[in-house]
């Protein structure tokens, strides 16, 4: 039965490829808009792997090393593989995992097409749910490439188990060691495996050989493995831990469509358990548990994954269960019910049920992708400033690198971004032409009146200049009126100017300016900044910032020098998305 | 057949490529650092070695004569020619930050006249630490003296708290200016 069902051939292919290259597309769309070159948290980690390469030392024992619970092998292989000619850029990685959303979306066809479904109609939501920017954690992210290998490697396995030969039987062992050794979450796939087995009633040999297969992977995989000293089990014998413990997972299951409201996510959590609870019993009542075991397989891989989150993570503070980067397993919870219930046209009330699902799906999707966006704005601004902040790390205090680069000593990072800077790779490889100020814990108001403007003479500190900021304030206690210009003269020559009324000035901002035309061959030409502001007195003015010295230059008030200071100014911070 | 055939190659090249990949010497190069000096931050709290205070002065744009009490903003190059970064106030203490340790530019006018006395007071700080072989270009303000006369002004470098350049063998900048 499932054998016929995924040998026959579609009725129109045009269709099904677009829906499976659907979600791949705009994931590579998300990774063009908000990637960044930057390493995030965990990627630091190799950054010694890369040194003894180039070092010449022994590195391959890197590629099976253990990271946290998981060993992400496929992960490391990629990005070994392309780092010689990308420069390690982890934008490489995300179109990587763009590319596996499709195949893990051909993948969820082939188990749709064995349950018996026809209509590509009903599999839109399904492409869109995989690439939902819920998940902009997992999209943007170069390391997350090991939950889109695990989910491929769970689906294809489920998919290959569904046929009866050996060599597909093969295969599926082969695509669930895959998934297993790129994170441990795949580990849900042994007893699944053998349900899927089981409910397709294939011969015991078979279940032995599954059973011996995956045995064998979790004996090399569990050889010389070391408990990571962050994994701390729930305490069952702690009531509160064990409703810590069941709220992450019902929140997990309830994160895709909850744009990260945790209220939301419960109330969504209990709709999917009811939907797979409807789907286990439509699948009984109706007799399908053949043709339908992939789709059940699917929604049992999603709750073992939130199990797992909610064991492993539920005591770890904040809300894990709504991560973005754990929705990527959890959106197999609504996927298995919601393709399985299409597929069950005799069920007793099945188009309202069905139909109610997509509402809240299309509903739900349309709230995530907004959330989701609003996040992943965020997200490019913070790797933008933390790639700007690496990249400058040499004038960077400890405390500012340290508020940025949590994931190891800061001397660490110095010495692992000295190494990146010498060699190129990461961010180093296309550096940021701006500059802000490093100190920034050590400002001081430099208050503007009409008669104490404030003028910085300075030598460009950029190649081109784009834009100019001033960073300016406005005390609570102070009534400010009148307005603030801000003019910026380069060879005798305004070129930039922008007025602000002071009212608007609520707290810390910067007045932007840009540029008439960009300033090619700026760095080392001179330019004069100048602050003027229309206030009669201090009470009614604004304050400009000065920091200790970071480009060169003077700044002035009321023709005064400040010793040692320049004024607060921004160069092509905007443009490089570094302020909004 | 030839499906059979096209698997074993597939796989084949997977298993010969990371091998491969991981022997060849041109692939590895690429994660080597292209130079060893640049891998190498200024060490924090610590004197530079005998080595790092070698200075050559570029140029600059003091003017010969300058109007009395005027504010003059003037430019000074010079270039590291020794062999060690030379740390601003953040490199040379990232923690604190205070200013020891750091390299910093001393200037100072005297009067023609008199006879050189003590050393330059005042300080402008390095905006980013200066590696080997760099010219830092920096803006002084140098506003003139009161009175009309012959002077001279003075540029040195330092490293806070440790040296004087100078007194490692290092050249000062003097140039004579005329106070109207």
């Amino acid at each position: 039965m499932t054998d016929a069902a995924i040998a026959r051939p579609p009725a129109r292919r045009l269709h099904v490829l677009l829906l499976v290259l659907l979600p791949a597309v705009l994931q590579a769309a998300a990774v063009t808009a908000f990637g960044s070159r930057m390493f995030l948290w965990d990627e630091f980690f190799y950054v010694r792997a890369f040194r003894e390469i180039g070092e010449g030392r022994p590195w391959l024992y890197w590629i099976w090393a253990q990271h946290n619970e998981h060993r992400i092998v496929w992960t490391k292989m990629l990005f070994f593989a392309h780092a010689g000619i990308s420069g390690w850029n982890p934008i490489v990685d995300m179109y990587v995992s763009a590319a596996l959303t499709a195949l893990i979306a051909w993948g969820l066809w082939k188990l749709y097409r064995a349950a018996g479904g026809e209509h590509p109609a009903y599999f839109v939501p399904v492409s869109l749910l995989l690439c939902s920017l819920a998940q902009y954690m997992n999209i943007l992210y170069g390391l997350m490439t090991c939950h889109y290998f695990t989910m491929a490697g769970m689906i294809w396995a489920i998919v290959f188990l569904q046929r009866r030969t050996w060599k597909a039987l093969a295969a599926a062992i082969a695509c669930a060691c895959a998934a297993l050794v790129s994170t441990l979450n795949a580990i849900v796939i042994a007893p699944i495996g053998l349900f899927v087995l089981v409910m397709t009633r294939q011969t015991p040999r078979r279940w032995i050989v599954w059973s011996a297969g995956l045995l064998g992977c979790l004996y090399a995989y569990f050889r010389r493995y070391h408990r990571p000293g962050q994994m701390v089990p729930v305490d069952w014998s702690a009531p509160a831990a064990i409703l810590q413990a069941a709220d992450t997972f019902l929140v997990n299951l309830g994160s895709p469509l909850s744009a990260f409201d945790v209220l939301w996510a419960r109330a969504l959590g209990v709709m999917t358990i009811g939907a797979i609870a409807w789907l286990w019993a439509g699948v009984w009542i109706c007799r399908k548990r053949e043709s339908h075991a992939g789709l059940v397989a699917l929604s049992l891989v999603a709750v073992g994954c939130a199990s797992a989150v909610a064991i492993g993570r539920s005591h770890t503070g904040g809300i894990p269960g709504l991560e973005s980067k754990y929705v990527g397993y959890s959106t197999l919870a609504l996927v298995g019910p919601y393709l399985g219930l299409v597929c069950l046209p005799s069920l007793r009330a099945r188009n309202a049920i069905v139909g109610g699902l997509t509402t809240v799906i299309g509903v739900g999707l349309m709230a995530a992708n907004m959330a989701g966006f609003e996040r992943s704005r965020i997200w490019h601004g913070e790797r933008q400033r933390g790639a700007y902040l690496l990249q400058t790390i040499e004038t960077q205090p400890d405390e500012s690198a340290a508020a940025t680069f949590v994931v190891a000593p800061v001397a660490q990072i110095r010495l692992d971004a000295a190494y990146l800077r010498a060699a190129r790779l990461g961010p180093y490889r296309d550096p940021m032409d701006a500059l802000m100020a490093p100190r920034w814990q050590e400002g001081q108001p430099a208050t503007i009146t009409a008669a104490t403007p404030v003028r910085a003479h300075l030598l460009c500190p950029v190649d081109t200049l784009v834009d100019v900021g001033l960073a300016v304030s406005r005390p609570p206690q102070r009534r400010t009126t009148g307005s603030l210009e801000v003019s910026v003269t380069a060879a005798g020559r305004v070129v930039g100017r922008a007025r602000i009324d002071a009212r608007d000035v609520q707290q810390f901002r910067y007045v932007r300016v840009d540029l008439e035309a960009p300033l090619r061959d700026c760095r080392g030409a001179e330019l004069i900044v100048e602050a003027t502001s229309e206030a009669a007195d201090v009470v009614s003015a604004i304050d400009a910032w000065t920091y200790p010295a970071y480009y060169a230059g003077v700044t002035r008030q009321a023709g005064r020098p400040i010793d040692r200071r320049g004024l607060g100014l921004a160069f092509n911070a905007f443009s490089n998305g570094l302020v909004r | 057949m030839r499906r059979r055939a096209r698997s074993i190659a597939i796989g084949g090249l997977a298993l010969v490529l990371l091998p491969a990949v991981a022997a060849c010497d041109g692939w590895k190069a690429r994660f080597r650092p292209e130079r060893a000096a640049a891998a190498a931050p200024a060490a924090p709290r610590k004197a530079l070695p005998a080595s790092g205070f070698r200075v050559r002065w570029e140029s600059h744009t003091v003017p010969p004569v300058i109007s009395r009490g005027s504010p003059t903003d003037v430019r000074i190059a010079f270039t590291n020619l020794g062999d060690a970064v030379w740390p601003d106030v953040v490199a040379a203490d990232p923690a604190k930050h205070d200013g020891s340790y750091a390299v910093r530019l001393a200037y100072e006018w005297t009067p023609a006249s008199a006879a050189p006395a003590g050393r330059p007071s005042r300080r402008a700080d390095f905006p980013h630490p200066v590696s080997p072989g760099e010219t830092m270009t920096l803006l002084v303000p140098l506003d003139a003296p009161d009175q009309p006369g012959e002077y001279r002004v003075t540029f040195e470098l330092l490293q806070e708290m440790v040296v004087w350049f100078q007194s490692k063998g290092a050249a000062t900048l003097v140039v004579p200016v005329t106070v109207e």
